[in-house]
């Protein structure tokens, strides 16, 4: 999952829940915003941020999705 | 069990021996047994898990995105695109507890606003959540 984070320590609960599910997890720091307050995304750098950074989850889905068919395997030998 | 519900409210779990913070969170050994009980209560969708979920918190007074052009939603549904996926805007207040099980059932990746609806992370079938399932049960 990948978290817009607020700039105070309460989104690290969704960056808990995300170990405790053995979930990789990802910040975009450069979409952030005060706990109360909107999200401006007002610059290419967010939206470059954004893209590199669900490029990377998806990239690290697929490694770990050949990685458990490699486990799967070894496990019902 | 009911799943017509609106909402699963998934309650603070003491724990003393940590900091203020850290009392907030609910461990490993209360998410996964409730993660798995909801799971067996919702018709499991044969779909493939092929969504980008965007939670977009739009009919929220707070942290909402404000993106009066579309970009970031553009920018990443063209990510999704690239890479054989479907890019889902979420809110969570159009959908019945049931239909939220069944769409993060779907996804492959979750992404948007720190608030509650990040909370749908608990009912993705993930490869690394089955993993983790596994060993959990293993461990068992």
């Amino acid at each position: 999952m990948i978290e817009f984070p607020v700039r105070s320590d309460a989104h690290r609960y969704f960056e808990h829940m995300a170990g405790a599910l053995g979930m990789p997890y990802y910040e975009v720091p450069e979409i952030s915003a005060a706990y109360e307050t909107a999200y401006e995304i007002n610059s290419t750098e967010q939206l470059d941020a954004a893209a590199a950074t669900l490029n990377l989850a998806i990239d690290q889905q697929d490694e770990a999705t050949a990685n458990l068919s490699g486990a799967a395997t070894t496990t019902i030998e | 069990m009911r799943t017509d519900s609106d909402e699963v409210v998934i309650e603070p779990y003491p724990s003393p021996n940590h900091g203020v913070l850290s009392s907030f969170y609910t461990p490993r050994k209360l998410l996964l047994p409730l993660r798995e009980r909801l799971l067996q209560a919702v018709p499991r969708s044969s779909a493939p898990r092929s969504l980008v979920i965007f939670i977009t918190r739009e009919e929220q007074l707070l942290r909402a995105i404000t993106d009066p052009r579309g970009d970031l939603t553009r920018r990443l549904k063209q990510v999704a695109q690239q890479r054989g996926l479907e890019l889902v805007p979420f809110e969570g207040t159009k959908r019945t507890m049931t239909e939220q099980i069944q769409l993060f059932g779907r996804a492959r990746v979750i992404i948007g606003p720190h608030g509650a609806a990040l909370a749908n992370m608990l009912f993705a079938r993930t490869r690394m959540n089955e993993r983790t399932r596994l060993r959990a049960s293993a461990a068992d």
